[in-house]
């Protein structure tokens, strides 16, 4: 695969300068991307300020949250948005995904590559002035341990999202139709997992730390960024245990998206 | 008359033909709406009251935002900008009778379908598990309904002003996208209105969005009168507002052939 | 024989299930394609054409029998055999539609992993040969189809394959642009060697390219042979459907009567015989014509035809 890594830079640089044909409408894609997540932000901190604290948890401190969940998302859509249910069945439906399987490429790897969604640039780039901007208001001393804790969060978050993308392409391939539940996945598990999880009752949290694990990507390495002790009986090396935990979904995923190929030329769809 | 009931019935026939983008909306609705009542329960936990809500408030304010986000939101948002684009809507302007009331009778019949199909049923189960405010009374539970009816007309009235845009550009959605951002948060869909800052609230509550959806959960939550007069008051503006950009539409479509 | 067949292909069945139960698209075929042959392979639709070349480019499991091309199992090895093969949709771009054309070449290139040098000297020829000059700088979604035609041959071409498919690509295209694409692709097949399955109804693709022809119908091959015996049996008939103006009996010199009905009448007559205009000539001598049509054979009819059994291929 590292031998086609070139190409698929390369597909993907095409693909911006193809984008880039339209500047105007890349430049306001980006800055409503950039602009929703301020305003999202805005609304909690308005919320917060008047609560004073939720679980505990300082606004600030939640704030920070919320900016690394929305940089880890617009992370994996900026890569992951062709994996959509809706654009695989597309492709399935027009027949175009056999152009796909006749380059020499990994299938996965020229969908991926084939379009990058600058629009999510936006959003991550807000969601890393979010979490800088809260972290500094939170009082957080910025050290490399923490710095990488917080790019940890991010990488491992925005490595699940990519997982479920992954494994819902793959199903796609299967029903040929969209569908609105991976979405759910996508934005919900964004939403959930940008409030400590203490707060939720223990099937979401279950569901959101150890099946689909978005809320341990994200909020244990924050334990660490904000120097917060987690809840009794949670051990300090837990926050590292998100990578492994990340890559296995991730993988998961991968081979959900394999059967949905072996599925697709098997029966020719 | 028998044509706008028509044009009403097609679009309620229209819209709940569409059942798996329902399944998955109530599944969508339903798990923000979970992770919503979380968060506020985790609030009011040392606070009884903030803002002049307390967490039955809340609670009443998330539900009734879930029901309603697609007939707010409505996923056939583009279809009138759409239409105007391709030149399809020159022919009905060209009908005779009505086309703004047209376009709102089908508009509603589709809106009336998202609130039996999604509103009601979710609000419902919300009210048996959770310790809704709604009204106890058939009367309260009447101006409810009417208030959601408003909250629908409204939002046709506002997403046919943006999607007229399109009369007069190409770039209807970039404009959109540009604006999108603070409707969100002024329409009470990021968090309640109550809680902006005394200056902020005052100004919001002015504008045409409070209609949408914190107008239906003051109707909820006992301040019926003032939200459904400020419904109403909208309804006739944005009525007048309506037709104002149709004429001029129209003349322009004369003058420059669409 | 000479050489290793460039493409093996024995037993090969395709099955589906559908909602009606189940479809079998290719019920056995088999076939040896030795290395610079010109194929076409032709049938009516729905007959398993596209349902072979799948399974032939490795984007598809057959369910029975053996594929090989280029020696590979396709889809065991369907990467390592994209590099040596080249598709050409006819209706579908592998192009990069918002970009000049120039840089849909240049990632070809990358993706093929062509050295720079050797690619511009083959693109040079494949823009002189294909007037792809100056339509170098335009964005692909602006180029005619005709020109994306040359365009998607070019791309196609670039990294040297050893074997074509070739999807209708003529489809579409005016008189001079399919004379154009039909003078590269004879050239392509003499000069490098390349061989080639175009698949096709276009019959005039067929008689002027391939020297071979293979007609499939129903997943069965029906016809496998030179394109010249086909054109002796069959291809040299044409059909004068003619409305009388009256209902009456028709004898006309050099034609057949293949068919009538009330007063239309459908003469069958032998190309290289009569011509059409003299055919006319002495069908208006003797009667009053209302209403006539001239029909060229398709395929369609020629399976007809094989289907009736007459001449032996």
């Amino acid at each position: 695969m590292a031998e086609h890594a070139g190409v698929y830079l390369r597909l993907a640089a095409a693909s911006v300068r193809a984008t880039a044909r339209r500047p105007a409408y890349l430049v306001v894609r980006f800055l409503s991307a950039g602009m929703i997540v301020v305003i999202e932000v805005a609304g909690v901190v308005l919320m917060l300020d008047r609560f004073g604290s939720i679980g505990g948890w300082r606004p600030a401190e939640v704030v920070v949250l919320f900016g690394l969940a929305f940089t880890a998302q617009g992370l994996a859509l900026m890569f992951g948005d062709t994996l959509e249910a809706d654009k695989v069945s597309e492709l399935v439906r027009r027949g175009t995904f056999d152009q796909v399987l006749t380059r020499p490429t990994s299938p996965l790897g020229w969908v991926v590559a084939s379009y990058v969604d600058t629009r999510f640039v936006g959003r991550m780039l807000a969601g890393a002035v979010t979490v800088a901007w809260a972290a500094d208001r939170a009082g957080v001393a910025w050290t490399p341990g923490r710095a990488g804790l917080a790019a940890l969060a991010v990488a491992c978050a925005a490595t699940i999202i990519f997982g479920v993308l992954l494994a819902a392409a793959g199903f796609t391939f299967v029903t040929v139709q969209g569908s609105e539940a991976v979405n759910v996945l996508i934005y919900g598990g964004q939403y959930l997992a940008s409030y400590p999880m203490q707060i939720y009752g223990s099937a979401l949290r279950f569901v959101f730390v150890w099946v689909i694990p978005i809320g341990l990507a994200i909020y244990v390495p924050a334990l660490g960024v904000l120097g917060r002790q987690g809840p009794a009986g949670l051990p300090g090396w837990l926050a590292w245990l998100s990578a492994p935990v990340a890559g296995a979904f991730a993988a998961l995923g991968g081979l959900a998206w394999r059967a949905g190929i072996r599925h697709y030329v098997g029966t020719g769809s | 008359m028998r044509a706008y009931l028509a044009l009403l019935r097609a679009g309620f026939q229209r819209q709940t033909s569409y059942r798996l983008a329902l399944a998955a909306g109530l599944l969508t609705n339903a798990f923000f709406g979970v992770v919503r009542t979380a968060v506020f329960y985790a609030l009011y936990r040392e606070r009884d009251q903030v803002a002049g809500l307390d967490v039955a408030d809340a609670l009443t304010y998330v539900w009734v935002l879930e029901g309603l986000f697609a007939v707010v939101w409505a996923p056939w948002f583009w279809e009138l900008a759409e239409a105007i684009r391709s030149g399809e809507f020159v022919a009905e302007l060209l009908r005779p009778g009505d086309p703004y009331l047209r376009l709102l009778a089908f508009d509603l019949g589709r809106t009336l379908s998202v609130l039996v199909t999604r509103t009601v049923p979710t609000l419902t189960v919300a009210a048996l598990l959770l310790p809704l405010r709604l009204p106890a009374t058939l009367g309260g539970l009447v101006l409810l309904g009417a208030s959601l009816v408003l909250a629908a007309v409204v939002s046709f009235q506002l997403r046919f002003l943006f999607g007229s845009a399109a009369f007069w550009t190409p770039d209807y959605r970039s404009l959109f996208m540009l604006v999108f951002p603070v409707l969100w948060l002024l329409s009470g869909f990021v968090v309640p209105v109550d809680f902006f800052p005394g200056p902020l609230r005052a100004l919001v509550d002015w504008s045409p969005l409070i209609p949408l959806l914190m107008a239906p959960v003051r109707v909820a939550t006992g301040a019926a009168g003032a939200a459904l007069a400020t419904q109403v008051a909208w309804v006739a503006l944005l009525w007048l507002g309506g037709r104002a950009v149709l004429a001029l539409a129209s003349r322009r479509l004369v003058v420059h052939g669409g | 024989m000479n050489a290793h067949p460039v493409i093996e292909v024995e037993g090969l069945c395709k099955r589906f299930r559908t909602r009606r139960g189940p479809v079998e698209a290719v019920a056995g075929i088999d076939f040896r394609v030795q290395p610079g042959e010109f194929v076409g392979y032709a049938g009516p639709n729905g007959a398993g054409k596209s349902t072979t070349v799948k399974m032939m480019s490795g984007i598809l499991l057959p369910s029975a029998g053996r594929v090989a091309v280029c020696g590979m199992v396709p889809y065991r090895e369907r990467k390592r055999l994209a590099r040596r093969m080249g598709v050409v949709f006819g209706q579908r771009t592998q192009l990069w539609w918002d970009l000049p054309l120039e840089e849909s070449f240049e990632l070809v290139g990358h993706l093929y992993r062509i050295p720079p040098a050797e690619r511009a000297a083959r693109l040079a020829r494949l823009e002189e040969v294909l007037a792809l000059g100056p339509l170098l700088a335009v964005p692909v979604r602006s180029l005619s189809l005709g020109q994306r035609m040359r365009a998607e041959l070019a791309a196609a071409v670039l990294p040297a394959p050893e074997v074509l498919f070739l999807d209708e690509p003529t489809i579409g295209l005016d008189v001079e642009a399919k004379a154009a694409v039909r003078d590269f692709l004879r050239e392509l097949n003499r000069d490098q060697g390349t061989t080639v399955i175009l698949t096709t109804h276009d019959l005039d693709d067929i008689t002027r390219l391939c020297s071979r022809l293979m007609i499939i119908d129903h997943g069965r091959l029906i016809y496998d042979g030179t394109v010249e015996a086909l054109r002796t049996a069959y291809g040299t008939t044409r059909v004068l459907v003619v409305d009388l103006a009256e209902d009456e009996p028709v004898q006309v010199q050099g034609a057949v009567l293949a068919r009538a009905e009330g007063r239309r009448r459908w003469l069958e007559f032998a190309r290289d015989e009569v011509s059409a205009a003299e055919l006319i000539a002495r069908l208006l001598a003797g009667h009053e014509v209302a209403d006539l049509t001239l029909e060229e054979p398709d395929i369609e009819d020629i399976v007809r035809r094989i289907y009736r059994g007459e001449a032996p291929p």
